[in-house]
């Protein structure tokens, strides 16, 4: 079942009088559940389409669909609301909040909707990505990979229906990542989630479902990845 | 490719941060209009007084009159050093229906310059048989309506040398050749008979002394600063440096300007320092790089120090502009001020401004150069910060308020700084609406429309009266009733009088201790011995030696008590006395055969300790005793009544040196009945409230003396006065009053000019307080606005965790409430303390009434303005998240 889709999707950037597209007229669809990998060579529009597609950033043109619902008709607040019910984002620079302990920034999207949140649940959550004694520290005293496991965290606390993950494993090393991606791959496995990432590394793509190569904004190649 | 230097930095920067300079570039211009400003209207202030003091004044420091050739030799011989400028006197003239006049004489080149001459309308004299008179002599002689070119016959008492005058009048015959601006009247404001020897009919340096006559010389003195001047020679002189001063003094009106300016000037400055760090902390990561790629601290401060001139020379103008116009405008409302800018003090204070900017941009400047590179690129002082604190993490929480809360535990310095600007501006503003725009001094109905009175009297025993005392004639009431608009005159009068009362009594007894000092000693010694142990014994029977040659002169025996005599129209009398006894029978007071006697019921006797001056002597009745005196020593119910009699002996003396009786005195004695018993019902201004004293009519009052003046004129008008009805009585009072220390009050005038102080007050009080709300505003929004620019990136993750702008500004604005909320709570908590201490302490140490009594709060006033500084800094606030709102998320997170 598609969950996410997008069509003919542009981005276009202006540098003076030059228009850089970064995304050039994307055609896509996302089945729920599914892990895919966007890769390319630095520049070539991946993270940009991660952002259109997870509404960080509105498209030149195109429209993305999730759940055959066109995202063109929501106001600002209600893809606010979207963000924080059905999307859950990890980025490469873990972007916690540094006033908030661990466990607070896991709890942002929750509190947020004004919601109770569900312990069991983010116990579960917890003990999975295995951060319970880092909850009560600030971001400030963990290290990288633990900021990155808070941040998965707090992008599944609301049981989202996709992750969008933008090099979630770019400031790791090489242990750290290779764990974060087990998580990932475990947690949206686990959770029904489905998962979006982005990565320039070969190895890591080689993992998804299904991989989607983009060169000056095209898609160039859509292959099903070693997962399948 | 350009050169990079440290301007073109500078300049690059500056164009690149033009938004974020904004608030900066006001913060800047404030702060050099203040301090420049402060500097621009101290010059101004002391300009005017130059100015004022050689307008009305010259510039003179002693006038010495009434010399000959040989004492000036000797007054110069005396003073080597010191320059002189001389006035040649060639006598006194009047007209021929004034009985008053001035002294004529010319000036030579150096006293005339000394003199500084005020030309109002025509020309200085030139040639023999013109004048230029001062207008108040002009007004002196009734010729108020006189025109340069008009010729004047004025009767002229020839000089004949000092002191000397020709005792028959010259008719002479002058031309006027100009009117002057007052110096005579301002220098000698007071000073008895100085229109006798200070010229203020300027003749030329042509007119010769009458034939048979003498000059006497006037000279006008000029001293080196600091010397000191002997005047053996003198026989008279003025201190004109100190006249002036003692009526031009404008410390009042510099120091309170001068002290807020400087308040605003350190609270801009402190804005300044705060906008700097603000600018700073943003660009922490930018000196970080700098940092990094091996720039020295000393280049930091030259890179971002550059700027700060740049942004100075850039403001400079403007606040020259401003600071010329904000002094123009303040000095315009104020009293006896004239507006002499100096353009160089103008350029210099708007350069010293710039260093005041630069030096406070200094503060923060030399902060960030101190932080190390990885620490400037990293943050990692605020980690170390946060790890330091004790953060208890939150299971369940409001988004808004748990960010608001930490950001305010993680800043609170900062926070705490600058909600404690706002406290002080909220102190002080408060302060400013409760204690000085609640201050407004009420009109004494006894006043009416116009009230002459006496500034100074010249009594100089209690039991006698002298001729030729200040005072009012009937002349002058009269010359008051013919001006059109005037319904009544009113006069009211005092003499003293010695009462001769058939027995002794303790009343009387008690009575006569208020004049201690004159009936009882000769020697003030005697009178420092008196204690509440041994004052029967030191005053029954003792009498000074005047007081006994007075009663001997003139065979006085019995019980004899000095009291004054107070005399008011016929229809004043209700209106003034309450009666306890008896009744008020104008027809029996006006032909002297009633009085009405001032009395209490009972009378006491108090002393106070003064510690080393000894005790000092109250008597007063025993039910309008002060709080603070304690019981009296002695109470006496009074003992004559309605009905019974009383002698009364006035005597009237030409003044003596020693205030003794002349050998020509004038005596009357009359046996009167007592009518009535009253009390006065208020004070009247400027004329001194007795315990004891009698009353009458004024035509009962020339039975008693008919040498007597009135001691104040009250002036009822029939309607409304205008302006060209108070424009006319005004310049009827001023001939009344020249030469007299008076007391002048215009309801008319007064009205207006409380209206136009409070409206001065209050636009004064309202531009500080608004421009301190502003500074506080200023200081708070900086924080706050620097806080968002700051977390932007934090504020991209939240909006990509769901959070919407009005999660967003919840936050910053929970934070804005705590700054404002605090700093006002603080404020306002420190000024009620102040306000309910000051009442207090003031009760405390004077207890004049059974509780302290508090001024009307008004702090409302501030609330609202806090309240508007919270509105805009909110609305402010708003429009900041909302930018950042436009922007996508991506955006707002994405690294420099």
């Amino acid at each position: 079942m598609t969950i996410l889709e997008c069509k003919a999707l542009t981005k276009e950037y202006y540098s003076g009088e030059n228009v850089i597209k970064a995304v050039d007229h994307a055609d896509l669809s996302f089945e729920q559940g599914a892990f895919t990998a966007i890769t390319g060579p630095s520049g070539s529009g991946k993270s940009t389409l991660l952002h259109v597609l997870s509404s960080l950033e509105n498209p030149t043109s195109g429209e993305v669909i999730y759940n055959g619902e066109s995202l063109k008709k929501y106001n600002d607040n209600q893809l606010s609301i979207l963000r924080r019910r059905r999307f859950g984002f990890v980025f490469q620079a873990y972007n916690l909040v540094q006033e908030l302990t661990g466990y607070e920034n896991i709890l942002l999207p929750v509190m947020l909707d004004h919601r109770k949140p569900d312990e069991a649940y983010l116990q579960k959550l917890t003990g999975v990505l295995g951060i319970e004694d880092r909850l009560s520290h600030l971001p400030s005293g963990m290290s990288g990979g633990q900021q990155q496991r808070i941040a998965i965290a707090r992008a599944l606390a609301n049981k989202p229906a996709i992750l969008f993950a933008d090099e979630p494993t770019g400031n790791l090393d090489g242990k750290s990542g290779r764990e974060v991606l087990a998580l990932l791959k475990y947690v949206s496995a686990e959770f029904g989630v489905t998962l979006i990432l982005v990565t320039h590394d070969l190895g890591v793509a080689e993992q998804a479902d299904r991989i989607l190569t983009l060169a000056d904004g095209q898609i160039v190649r859509d292959t099903k990845g070693a997962a399948q | 490719m350009k050169r990079l230097t440290v301007n073109t930095f500078a300049l690059q920067s500056l164009k690149k941060r033009k938004k974020q300079y904004a608030a900066l570039i006001v913060g800047v211009i404030l702060a050099m209009v203040f301090s420049s400003g402060t500097l621009f209207f101290v010059s101004c202030l002391s300009s005017s007084k130059k100015e004022i003091r050689r307008r009305d004044f010259g510039t003179a420091d002693q006038i010495a009159f009434e010399l000959t050739e040989e004492n000036f030799r000797q007054l110069v011989g005396e003073n080597p050093g010191v320059e002189y400028g001389v006035a040649h006197m060639l006598g006194f003239a009047y007209t021929e229906e004034q009985e008053e006049g001035a002294a004529v004489g010319w000036l030579d080149e150096t006293a005339r310059e000394y003199y500084q001459p005020v030309i109002l309308e025509g020309r200085w004299p030139e040639k023999e048989g013109e004048i230029a008179a001062e207008r108040d002599a002009l007004l002196r002689m009734g010729l108020a309506d006189a025109k340069p070119g008009d010729a004047l016959t004025l009767n002229l008492l020839v000089q004949n040398g000092p002191g000397e005058r020709s005792e028959t009048p010259v008719a002479k015959r002058y031309t006027l050749a100009g009117i002057l601006g007052d110096k005579r009247k301002n220098l000698t404001l007071g000073y008895p008979d100085s229109n006798q020897y200070l010229p203020a009919l300027l003749a030329s340096d042509k007119e010769p002394v009458e034939l048979g006559g003498k000059e006497a010389l006037t000279a006008y003195i000029k001293t080196p600063p600091k010397s000191e001047l002997k005047l053996n020679a003198a026989a008279m002189a003025v201190d004109a440096s100190s006249s002036w001063q003692m009526f031009n003094d404008l410390t009042e009106q510099t120091i309170y300007p001068t002290l807020l300016s400087g308040v605003l000037t350190l609270a801009s400055g402190l804005g300044i320092v705060n906008a700097f760090n603000t600018d700073l902390r943003e660009r922490k990561r930018q000196i970080g790089l700098l940092r990094a790629v091996g720039a020295t601290k000393r280049q930091i401060v030259a890179l971002y120090g550059r700027e700060t001139l740049l942004l100075g020379l850039i403001c400079a103008p403007v606040s020259l502009c401003l600071s010329y116009f904000s002094v123009k405008f303040i000095t315009h409302f104020m009293e006896n001020f004239i507006f002499l800018p100096s353009w160089g003090v103008l350029a210099g204070s708007t350069a010293v401004s710039l260093l005041f900017v630069l030096l406070a941009s200094l503060i923060p400047l030399t902060a960030a150069a101190r932080v190390s590179p990885m620490q400037a690129i990293r943050n990692t002082e605020l980690g170390r910060k946060m790890r330091r604190m004790k953060i208890r993490s939150k299971t369940q929480f409001d988004v808004s308020r748990l960010l608001a809360g930490r950001n305010l535990r993680f800043y609170r310095f900062r926070t705490v700084l600058t909600a404690l600007i706002l406290a002080a501006t909220v102190f002080l503003s408060s302060y400013a609406f409760t204690f000085f725009l609640d201050q407004s001094s009420g009109a004494n109905p006894a006043y009416s429309d116009y009230f002459i009175g006496l500034s100074h009297d010249q009594m100089y025993q209690p039991y006698m009266n002298f001729t030729g005392g200040y005072g009012y004639t009937e002349n002058d009431k009269q010359a008051l009733l013919n001006c059109p608009g005037v319904a009544s005159v009113r006069g009211r009068a005092e003499i003293y009088t010695v009462a001769q009362f058939p027995e002794e009594s303790d009343y009387w007894r008690i009575a006569k201790y208020c004049w201690w000092g004159t009936l009882f000693f000769d020697d003030y010694q005697e009178r420092d011995m008196i204690t509440p142990q041994n004052y029967r014994e030191k005053l029954d029977g003792a009498v000074s030696s005047d007081w006994r040659a007075f009663q001997e002169q003139l065979e006085l025996t019995g019980t004899l008590v000095p009291l004054p005599v107070k005399s008011r129209e016929a229809d004043q009398l209700m209106e003034e006395y309450d009666v306890q006894e008896g009744r008020i029978d104008t027809d029996k007071l006006d032909s002297g055969e009633e009085i009405i006697l001032i009395a209490p019921d009972e009378l006491g006797f108090w002393m106070q300790d003064n510690g080393e001056y000894g005790y000092s002597s109250e008597v007063y009745a025993t039910d309008g005793a002060q709080p603070g005196w304690g019981e009296p020593l002695e109470t006496a119910k009074r003992s004559i009544h309605a009905g019974d009699t009383v002698t009364l002996t006035t005597v009237t003396s030409r003044p003596t040196e020693d205030a003794k009786l002349s050998s020509d005195y004038a005596r009357t004695d009359r046996t009167v009945t007592v009518g009535a018993v009253c009390r006065e019902k208020h004070d009247i201004p400027y004329e001194a409230s007795s315990f004891c004293g009698f009353c009458t009519t004024t035509k009962g009052m020339r039975l008693l003396s008919d040498s007597f003046k009135y001691k104040n004129l009250t002036v009822t008008m029939a309607g409304d006065v205008t302006d060209e009805t108070d424009e006319y009585m005004s310049a009827v009072i001023d001939r009344i009053t020249s030469g007299v220390p008076a007391y002048v009050y215009s309801a008319f005038q007064w009205a207006n000019q409380e209206r136009a102080d409070r409206r001065q007050a209050t636009i004064a009080v309202l531009a500080i307080v608004i421009l301190m709300l502003s500074i506080a505003g200023s200081m708070i929004n900086n924080a706050l606005t620097a806080r968002i620019r700051e977390g932007k990136r934090e504020i991209g993750t939240l909006r990509a965790v769901g959070a919407n702008a009005s999660d967003l500004t919840r936050s910053y604005v929970r934070e804005l409430l705590f700054m404002t909320g605090f700093g006002s709570a603080v404020g306002f908590a420190a000024f009620l303390l102040l306000w309910f201490g000051a009442g207090f302490l003031d009760w405390l140490q004077w207890r004049y009434t059974p509780k302290p009594v508090f001024d009307p709060l008004h702090i409302w006033q501030t609330a609202l303005g806090v309240l508007a500084l919270f509105a805009v800094c909110a609305a402010n606030l708003r429009l900041q998240i909302r930018k950042h709102m436009k922007n996508s998320i991506v955006e707002n997170i994405r690294e420099l």
